[in-house]
């Protein structure tokens, strides 16, 4: 077999999908790549979902190793064929990069100068971040490697950038970590529409593209001391510990937040490990639950963490969300949401929706009463159709891993009162076609839920129906 | 949840590709159900000479669709129309019973391609 039967079922996800299938899986798995950081910390999250995706070869090259005990065995519990190698730079030391890699990642987090090594090889792909803003461009041609090096220096010397929340600055960070493993598959896999030209961002105002940023100066509405005392305060409940949850949780646990409540029925599965990274080969078998909780209580030992075994139903849904500020959809399925969007609306609690498929996101902020509810959005069919989902039909290992992120972001800004910005708009990611779009949504008057005249006064179990299976 | 013939033939699924010129073309499925097949046949003095299969589905269609290839191909025309879907599963060496269905339309999608071959000739 062109892979081995436990990495079949690993990527079974990726395998499934025609742009990818086994020979695509196999070559990410043969791939080698090198990450020059400033620090192995900062750029974890990129670790793991290059792991997660298949790339059994990293190499890091980096300022600050502190903390790579820690991540190297995160990444190698989800991709146990990984060969993870970490070399500190220091700055009396010129390196000679001998070995040869498929590709090379520049990640740079406060300035085009801080990584202190020469031009690698190409191809190369040139990743910075700078609070809120973002650039990400990859270079196949040593051609273009001057003109991103200048792109660059003219990012980081942008003096005007629009007010941010610097609580979200490890968010940021992350967002942009797993933006570019995407990339680096898409770069494997010989995809196109690959970021040839810069891709920009400003991930505070969702804005997307190769656009001039850093114009404005906003100050934040939201003094920092306040908005972490919020955060304190806060309990976020994430219903769904997988492709979506744990990115999620990832984020939030790390922001301060004061309680965690997990919600899964499910136990960990191979399959889960291309995306699920709260998840790895050593906790198979044990409840999803338990494992987010074992791999949250390392990665933020002071919040509060409160678990739930159960399947979310009617019977508990209403009482799950009760004491909790915000929801988080982390669902795998079309019925449920319907009955969350119900229960929060029932409840008037906010809940922050999102969606993946194959190369594609969605996600959305849903307040009672304020914003179009899901079903203003996705009425619900009345046809008994059979709705594909990521087990029949695929995702790529990093896309729920963006999703998670901007949920996660979209949660933090309600609760401090800086403000979700993901209201009355879905944010529409499209990985294949290297597109971030934002949709205006309205309410919808003929809603059965919130419309002029509701049909829905109370919360019913939905049949999951799949009439072709 | 599937054998070994079944994990081989999803994660290298045979004859994947488009023909240039196919003497049949044959779908059946939509993408927006969650399995899709398309067979393009070469047929030669009555028989299948090449065939190329695309294929977007579950893990059972991608296998049913690549095994059907192989007991397709060399077959006479007569033949071909002949393979079942129960012919798909057993080579297979079986599909869990939920995936049963998936296999369904490998079957179909060689039949239609050779209905459109036919249609052809008599064009």
């Amino acid at each position: 077999m062109i892979l081995e039967r436990e990495q079949i079922q690993r990527y079974m996800r990726h395998i499934i999908m025609p742009e990818i299938g086994g020979s695509g899986q196999k070559k990410l798995l043969d791939s080698s790549v090198l990450v020059c950081c400033e620090g192995i910390t900062g750029a974890a999250i990129m670790f793991y979902y290059l792991a997660a995706m298949g790339i059994a070869k990293i190499s890091c090259l980096t300022g600050n190793a502190d903390g790579m005990q820690n991540i190297i065995k995160n990444a190698s519990g989800l991709n146990p064929d990984l060969v993870f190698k970490v070399i500190g730079t220091s700055d009396e030391h010129k390196f000679e990069l001998t070995d040869h890699y498929d590709l090379t990642i520049m990640f740079y987090e406060s300035s085009y100068s801080s990584l202190g090594i020469g031009v690698p090889d190409i191809p190369v792909i040139f990743a910075a971040v700078d609070g809120a803003c973002g650039y990400v461009r990859t270079a196949e041609k040593k051609e273009s490697m001057l003109d991103t090096v200048n792109e660059l220096k003219s990012f980081y010397d942008s003096t005007k950038r629009p007010g941010y929340l610097p609580i979200l600055n490890e968010a940021y960070v992350d967002f942009c970590c797993i933006l570019t493993s995407i990339e680096a598959v898409k770069l494997l896999l010989g995809f196109d529409n690959i970021y040839e030209q810069a891709f920009q961002y400003n991930l505070a105002a969702y804005e997307f593209g190769s656009i001039q940023i850093g114009k404005g100066e906003k100050v934040p509405m939201v003094d920092p001391d306040t908005a972490r005392e919020s955060l304190k305060r806060a309990k976020v409940l994430i219903v769904g510990s997988g492709g979506l949850g744990s990115p999620a949780a990832y984020v939030l646990a790390r922001s301060g937040i004061g309680k965690l409540g997990l919600v899964d029925y499910d136990t960990v599965e191979v399959s889960n490990l291309n995306r699920q990274i709260l998840h790895s080969k050593e906790t198979i078998g044990l409840s999803k639950v338990s494992s987010a909780e074992k791999y949250l209580r390392i990665l933020a030992p002071d919040i509060e963490i409160c678990t739930y075994e159960q399947k979310f139903s009617a019977e508990n849904a209403e009482a799950l969300i009760s004491e909790y500020d915000i929801v988080i959809d982390g669902l795998d399925n079309l019925p449920n949401r319907y009955l969350l969007n119900d229960a929060c609306y029932f409840q008037k609690k906010p809940f922050v929706e999102a969606g993946v498929l194959r190369f594609d996101g969605l996600t959305t902020t849903i307040i009672p009463e304020v914003s179009p509810c899901y079903r203003c959005i996705f009425p619900e069919s009345k046809e008994k159709a059979s709705v594909p989902s990521c087990s029949e039909t695929g995702v790529l290992g990093a896309v729920p891993g963006i999703m998670g992120v901007i949920q996660a972001i979209e949660a933090i800004r309600y609760l401090t009162g800086f403000g979700a910005a993901l209201v009355n708009k879905i944010l529409v990611f499209d990985a294949l076609n290297a597109d971030i779009s934002l949709v205006d949504v309205y309410r919808s008057p003929h809603c059965d839920l919130c419309g002029a005249t509701p049909s829905i006064k109370s919360i019913e179990d939905y049949e999951f129906t799949c009439d072709s299976k | 949840m599937y054998n070994d013939i079944v994990l081989d033939h999803l994660s290298n699924p045979r004859n994947i590709g488009v023909m240039e010129s196919p003497d049949g073309i044959g779908q059946t499925g939509n993408a927006s159900d969650g399995d899709k097949i398309t067979i393009y046949l070469k047929i030669d003095k009555n028989r299948i000479s090449d065939i190329k299969l695309q294929v977007f589905g579950c893990g059972a269609a991608i296998a049913s669709g690549s095994m059907l290839t192989e007991l397709a191909f060399g077959r006479t025309v007569e033949e071909a129309m002949n393979i079942t879907n129960e012919n798909v599963a057993e080579a297979l060496g079986g599909l869990p019973q939920q995936k049963l269905l998936c296999s369904n339309i490998a079957a179909t999608a060689l039949h239609n391609a050779i209905n459109d071959y036919k249609s052809r000739c008599l064009a």
